[in-house]
């Protein structure tokens, strides 16, 4: 059976891309960026070896690839924000500034005080926990979406890979 | 060489069937934990925001809100998340219909994706203002989708077979279920 490493980190390399700083806000549809990282892994797979995978192989591809999307973005998201670059307050004011009129005023105090305030590892690992369980559930899915697309070589020559 | 039989198929029921409750189990988890803000103190509550923040705008004002308190999830985030367990229950149910789903499982996702990204579309284009309502329904479309083949997904992994073809060896998923609920 042919190795799956490539494509999984092709994926994840993919999957924490689309999750790290401003690119980040893709995820807030549907974890798009997660969805799309497990994708390209089982398309890749599927592609350079010919090959069908069947939706269990897909899943887990994926799951791994929301894992360590996650896990390779939280580490970029913490030397960007150590860098400067500040997606988390560029979004927190683009929204405050779209519907900010419409907020309940305790609601825009807490949003300016959360976009005002200083980001340390602890403070970001309190922001980024859930993705660890997140990720690998939208992975999955993105990866049975990938398994279920991306389907190559004839009835007679499909292989279940493993 | 029955027994060798006989006991390979009861380990790919209880595989199955642990697969099942694992999908069940981490999607109604999280659904849990995107509701519970209201419901739990400051500190616990600051800590779930914070958790969805990533994977959700939580807009205020689309929103829902309990006694005041906003959920952690969006109307359609809402949608989506509330989807996935409810697919995962129906996946038991929908075996019948496993074969036709299955084989045309690209067209049903993206057919879900269609009237959410409608919804989205329309509104941002200012043709029309989506409500509450819509937003919900659209995303638990999507929810329910994806959900439903996350399960498929799920319980293939633990009871994949050596060889075969990858759409045979997805059809044997639900009637391994099917037979683990009979027994």
């Amino acid at each position: 059976m042919p190795d799956k490493k490539q494509s999984i980190l092709l994926g994840s390399a993919v999957a924490a891309i689309l999750s790290t700083s401003y690119l980040g806000i893709i995820n807030c549809l549907c974890c798009a960026g997660i969805i799309a990282g497990a994708m390209v892994s089982v398309w890749h797979y599927t592609t350079n070896n010919e090959l069908t995978v069947s939706a269990g192989t897909g899943a887990s591809m994926g799951a791994i690839v929301g894992i360590i999307g996650i896990l390779v973005s939280a580490v970029l998201n913490l030397l960007l924000i150590e860098m400067g670059v500040r997606s988390d307050q560029a979004v927190t004011n683009f929204i405050i500034n779209q519907f900010g009129d419409n907020m309940p005023p305790e609601a825009l105090d807490q949003m300016i005080e959360q976009a005002n305030a200083d980001v340390t590892i602890g403070s970001y690992l309190k922001n980024a926990w859930l993705g660890f369980v997140i990720g690998p559930i939208f992975g999955a899915i993105g990866g049975v979406i990938g398994a279920s697309m991306f389907k190559r070589g004839t009835d007679d020559e499909i292989i279940v890979a493993e | 060489m029955e027994t060798r039989s006989a006991k390979k198929l009861t380990g790919n029921v209880n595989k199955a069937v642990l697969a099942w409750a694992v999908a069940f189990g981490v999607t109604l988890f999280v659904l849990v934990l995107g509701v519970l803000p209201p419901f739990v103190d400051e500190p616990f509550r600051g800590f779930l925001m914070s958790g969805f923040s990533s994977f959700c705008h939580q807009i205020p004002t689309r929103s829902f809100h309990v006694d005041g308190v906003q959920l952690a999830l969006c109307h359609r985030c809402l949608g989506i998340y509330a989807g996935l367990p409810i697919a995962v229950v129906a996946f038991l149910g929908a075996r019948r219909w496993d074969g036709f789903l299955s084989s045309r499982a690209r067209y049903f996702i993206l057919a879900s994706l269609v009237p959410l990204g409608l919804d989205w579309l329309l509104d941002f284009l200012g043709i029309w203002s989506n409500t509450a309502l819509s937003r919900l329904f659209t995303g638990s479309l999507f929810g329910l989708t994806a959900g439903y083949y996350l399960a498929r997904g799920i319980v293939s992994i633990g009871t994949s077979p050596d060889t075969g073809s990858a759409s045979s060896a997805d059809r044997n998923q639900g009637d391994l279920l099917s037979t683990s609920l009979k027994s």
